[in-house]
């Protein structure tokens, strides 16, 4: 009787509604079943929107009955992220400063999945305002793992890969800023695409790094990540830096042959700091896109070793103003006690944000302040120009470019939380695709033996992804070459 | 009071001294119907925080998107204001807490503002021609959003309380920062006014102060006259009225030069002006010491403004006032002042340039707009737009001046009428049965009546006392119901008083020597003006003359002579001394000046009016004498030349006739 769907697709959704297999409301009613035993696992879900969500799958089953056209993510269980707004629903980015928020409008993203047919089923944890690496900096505890609880499951969309590799929600939608989407999706075992700069509208997603985040997807397959990419994806006249280029059918050529495709490997992605069990697993992916007719040329991106640096600089200057407007005065967290507006202002900040974005308001403050403002971040801003000019002209020499996602699987909890500059060594091969623009995708890539790091070790395995990134706009080469890989890897 | 005035002469010692150095930041608010980031309305007014949505609200995840027609507008004012417009600017984030700004920072434009490089031409000064021109540079022009308002009183709860209005949140503003090239608070006050003008001849702004839409900051230093460096500065802020401007920008340079000539230093900070206290006060420099920590806004691109699109804003500047006023002085043969005033808004220039092309007379025009209309619609409390009378409608009433319909006196009632009837001109005279009486028997025969009327007023006017023609004047215009013809009304007033005088002569002379010569007619050009005739019928022209006098002279020779002189008033002329020579001189001349015209028919009588307040019958007669004497060396077109005299000290006016040729 009771319907499995932890392991559907976007496509097995579509088949079941148009069969009559399964009503929307039933997958919606077994997709809440597997929350509620799962969840309590790894803590993935912030806000459930049951109700909604069942009202909606209503909607659609009423329109599978009129045999009226299904819109292509008909029914699809979505879990988003909670930094990307839903009318009406509790928005918490994981703070406390914003924990009683309710959204009054919906991002663009979510109003286009919506419109698109998906269900909602809830808002997923992350790193407090996206800022993290394992989804340890959330206000209401951190995720784990689905592979193993004791370990991060990566961030700082760790919620929303969470949900999907544990069968709780088909599809996600998560934010990237560096490397938040393609890690977790390596440390979790599922896809996660970053798309370009400009491809998916910004417009309701609260910001951390606003010229470095971007919205994209999770699912199971490259396919489904493709169908929900598709539909989000497009100029919106809400978001200035959304670009008016015309999107492609990604799904009509994910079958088209890689043959010949020029894969750059950058050596300074296989440089020291990458665990040799990952490196084998990436080694052994670049094997198979061999095997599909790619050519694997050797490439260097030169500047690659300042970007942590840089990142670090840009992204916190703007965080230190994009979050200058949680202050206490119109919603979200207030001090109960405050005796002048500016003890309102340091109390309110001092206890509605966690550590690690005190931290990083700090540090963007001190590097935009006078005096500092040209060594630290005109400086970072040069870097900048330097490390997507190292991408642009790889790109003159290679379709795609195949790396890690980070240099190890999922690690443990509380591993890292103690050196915050470990943690950010983590992001080191993703966060040049946000510096650059560019898109990417992580792809699940086999996995490794659980490190005996001190913890128990019963000989589980992790996943590990293989990142792929492309030029500017060219997520359908992207796509083709993750889907085909992923089949090709599937058949080894 | 005494200490006021003593402080006022120090400050006044320290002006010598020390020159000012002043540039001003002004912030107005572009005349958009929307914000400059999002689709809300930017009505003034409107119930608190009603015009708001997630992007002006500083909600998460709004985003900005920049308002195409506020660019638009602030390349005008760039480009009317001489100013260089960049092809590529640039947004930059302020940084800054306060509970008005809802993001936390406002989106302006730092190192790479819109435009720069500009300048404006003010007047300034005292002088014949309104002053001199002096060239202001603007150092940029640039876009920015708005602030809310925090609002501190007028709630109930306001002791505890301060709420907070979104609706001006995201408003867009165009910043405008002169050079430091202000060198007086009149000069800051002339350049703020000549600004609002163009804003206001743009149709960029309605720049209205007390709606916050145009606002002053102002950076002010003082220096040693002759020293080539700036002082430190200070910046005022709040400056939210013309006249608080000029105030506070006289308080600040006082206070630094004080503070300079008592040894001291001046303190770079920010000065809040007290409207209460009247002064500026220095804000705790520590506690508002503000880095802004610009950086370039990741949330908008760079904004380019093309050639193309710049030449096209460029096409809908329209006249400014500069030329609107050169063209008026050298179009309309204005004065520099009444083409000043006329130009001061497009709308008055428009409203002006229509009653002067229907009407026809540039000047006319120009009198009518800047004394009738503005003083009728400054009594009335009432704008250019409100106003009863339309261009046509004016235009309609000068009309009627011109063809000599209504005298300029009767218009001016007209125009009452018409400034609260709305009425035209045209009606308001016929309901009024108004028409100006230009007949020249008509208006003879009322002169004439009013002279007979007032027998006392001739002799009065007659007898050199004093001139009652202003008196005369008046009756007239009474008794016409002020529908004469004023300069005709002048014109056949004097000639009837001569006429009167001659009659008087006449029957004196008749008295005497036995004639019986009798008024006949006007004589008509180039005859004599009266035509008398003898018992015999035979006609005989007569011409009528008057001695005059300075006024202020006779009546100082009056005066001199009843021994009433107690006036400081001393008369340098050598004569003065000799009053009967002064009058003698008068009727000598009088003669004299008539005797270079020429007329037609038999040589005529001369009569003079020979105003003699002073002296008995003998001392006339002497006086006459003596004339007589002159004159018979000197050719004369006249047959006779007689002075007609008022006798002096009688109850009631007799009169004596002295013959001088």
């Amino acid at each position: 009787m009771s319907l499995d769907v932890s392991r559907w697709t976007i496509d097995d959704v579509q088949e079941a509604l148009r069969s009559r297999r399964a009503s929307a409301q039933e997958i919606c009613a077994a997709t809440f079943a597997r929350i509620a035993t799962e969840n309590p696992k790894n803590n993935s879900f912030l806000t459930l929107t049951e109700e909604r969500a069942m009202a909606r799958a209503a909607e659609i089953d009423r329109k599978v009955t009129a045999g009226e056209p299904l819109p292509p993510l008909a029914g699809v269980p979505l879990a988003v992220k909670d930094v990307i707004l839903t009318e009406g629903i509790r928005n918490t980015c994981a703070s406390r400063i914003l924990g009683n928020f309710i959204a009054p409008y919906s991002a663009t993203a979510v109003e286009r999945i919506e419109a698109a047919g998906a269900i909602i089923v809830g808002k997923v944890n992350c790193d407090e305002f996206a800022m993290g690496s394992s989804n340890e900096n959330s206000a209401f505890g951190p995720v784990r793992n689905p592979h193993d609880p004791e370990r991060v499951p990566g961030g700082s969309s760790g919620g929303s890969a969470a949900a999907v590799a544990a069968g709780m929600a088909v599809a996600a939608l998560g934010s990237d800023t560096g490397g938040s989407i393609r890690q977790p999706a390596s440390f979790c075992g599922v896809v996660g695409v970053l798309p370009t700069y400009g491809r998916v509208s910004r417009y309701g997603l609260v910001a951390y790094a606003s010229s470095l985040d971007h919205i994209g997807p999770f699912g199971r397959s490259v396919k489904d990540a493709a169908t929900v990419l598709a539909v989000i994806a497009g100029r919106d006249p809400l978001d200035s830096t959304s670009a008016a280029v015309p999107v492609p059918d990604y799904l009509a050529a994910l079958d088209d042959p890689v043959r010949g495709f020029k894969i750059g490997v950058p050596r300074e992605y296989f440089a020291e700091g990458l665990g040799s069990d990952v490196r084998a697993r990436v080694e052994s992916g670049l094997a198979v896109l061999r095997e599909l007719g790619c050519e694997i040329v050797d490439i260097s991106l030169p500047h690659t070793e300042y970007a942590i640096a840089c990142y670090y600089i840009i992204a916190t200057a703007e965080a230190s103003s994009n979050l200058a407007r949680y202050d206490g005065v119109r919603y979200g967290y207030r001090t109960p006690e405050s005796a002048s507006l500016s003890e309102m202002y340091r109390k309110t900040r001092d206890q509605g944000f966690g550590t690690e974005v005190k931290r990083r308001i700090m540090l963007g403050t001190y590097v935009l302040s006078a005096g500092y403002y040209e060594a630290y971040y005109l400086k970072a801003q040069k870097v900048r120009t330097l490390v997507a000019r190292d991408f642009s002209r790889a790109f003159e020499r290679v379709d795609a470019i195949a790396t890690p996602v980070a240099p190890s699987p999922a690690f443990r909890i509380g591993e890292k939380t103690a050196d915050p500059l470990e943690m950010y060594l983590s992001d080191i091969y993703t966060i040049t695709g946000n510096l650059a623009g560019i898109p990417g995708i992580s792809v699940p890539c086999g996995s490794v033996p659980a490190p005996a790091d001190g913890g128990s070790s019963d000989g589980r395995k992790l996943p590990v992804g293989l990142q792929l990134l492309a030029r500017h706009f060219d997520e359908a080469r992207l796509l083709r070459l993750a889907h085909q890989f992923e089949k090709a890897r599937g058949e080894v | 009071m005494g200490a006021t005035k003593s402080t006022a002469d120090i400050l006044e010692a320290l002006k010598e001294k020390y020159e000012p150095v002043i540039g001003l930041e002004v912030h107005v608010q572009l005349l958009t119907r929307s914000k400059i980031f999002c689709a809300c309305s930017t009505r003034f007014g409107d119930p608190p925080n009603t015009n708001t949505c997630p992007v002006c609200l500083g909600l998460p995840g709004a985003l900005p998107v920049l308002n195409r027609e506020a660019v638009a507008k602030a390349v005008k004012a760039a480009l009317a204001l001489n100013c260089r417009v960049n092809r590529l600017s640039r947004f930059a984030r302020k940084n800054y807490f306060y509970p008005d700004l809802p993001k936390g920072y406002q989106i302006s434009q730092f190192d790479q503002p819109l435009a720069e490089h500009g300048w404006i031409v003010i007047r300034t000064g005292e002088g014949p021609q309104g002053g001199i021109e002096k060239r202001i540079g603007i150092t940029r022009l640039h876009l920015e959003e708005d602030a809310g308002k925090s609002i501190h009183d007028g709630y109930p709860d306001s002791y505890e309380k301060t709420y907070v209005d979104l609706n001006r949140s995201g408003v867009p503003l165009a910043e405008i920062v002169s050079e430091p090239d202000l060198r007086s608070s009149e000069e800051a006050y002339d350049y703020l006014t000549r600004l609002k003008q163009i804003l206001l001849y743009l149709g960029v702004s309605d720049c209205n102060m007390e709606e916050g839409s145009l606002r002053c900051d102002a950076n002010v230093s003082v220096r040693p006259r002759g020293q080539k460096e700036f002082g430190v500065k200070t910046e005022v802020k709040n400056l939210n009225s013309f006249r608080y401007l000029q105030r506070a920008l006289d308080y600040e340079i006082g206070r630094q030069a004080q503070v300079l000539d008592g040894g001291g230093k001046i303190e770079q900070e920010t000065r809040l002006w007290n409207t209460q206290t009247q002064r500026t006060m220095g804000m705790r420099s520590k506690e508002y010491a503000h880095d802004y920590r610009y950086f370039p806004e990741p949330d908008l691109l760079p904004l380019v403004v093309s050639e193309a699109w710049q030449e096209e804003i460029r096409q809908t500047i329209p006249e400014l006032p500069d030329a609107k006023q050169r063209r008026f002085i050298e179009g309309y043969g204005l004065s520099t002042y009444d083409a000043e005033v006329l130009t001061a808004t497009q709308e008055l220039a428009g409203y002006y340039e229509q009653v002067a092309g229907k009407s026809g007379d540039a000047k006319l025009a120009a009198n009518w707009v800047m004394v009738e209309l503005l003083g009728a619609l400054n009594a009335a409390g009432k704008t250019l737009a409100e106003s009863p009378v339309s261009p046509e409608a004016l235009a309609g009433l000068l009309e009627l001046i011109r063809d000599g319909t209504v005298s300029g006196k009767m218009a001016k009632g007209v125009f009452e009428r018409m400034f609260a009837g709305g009425a035209s001109a045209r009606a308001v005279v016929a309901e009024l049965g108004l028409k100006q009486i230009t007949d020249d028997d008509e208006i003879r025969r009322v002169v004439r009546q009013v002279i007979a009327a007032n027998p006392k007023q001739l002799d009065q006017d007659l007898g050199g006392k004093k001139s009652l023609e202003g008196f005369f004047v008046g009756q007239v215009m009474k008794a016409t119901r002020g529908q004469a013809n004023p300069p005709k009304v002048n014109e056949l007033l004097k000639k009837e008083v001569e006429r009167a005088a001659a009659d008087i002569f006449f029957t004196r002379h008749n008295e005497i020597h036995s004639t019986a010569y009798a008024f006949v007619r006007n004589g008509s050009p180039p005859e004599p003006d009266l035509i008398y005739a003898d018992k015999a019928g035979k006609e005989f022209g007569v011409e009528v003359t008057r001695t005059y006098l300075n006024k202020g002279e006779a009546k100082f020779l009056w005066d001199k002579a009843r021994k009433k002189q107690g006036s400081p008033q001393v008369w340098t002329s050598g004569v003065i001394s000799q009053p009967d020579q002064v009058y003698e001189g008068t009727l000598l001349n009088a003669v004299l000046a008539k005797g270079q015209k020429i007329y037609s028919g038999a040589p005529p009588w001369l009569i003079v009016v020979f105003e003699y307040p002073l002296g008995d019958t003998s001392e006339a007669n002497m006086i006459a004498n003596s004339v007589a004497a002159k004159l018979k060396e000197t050719l004369s077109p006249f047959a006779q030349v007689w002075a007609l005299w008022q006798v002096t000290n009688v109850l009631t006016a007799q009169y004596e006739i002295f013959r001088l040729t």
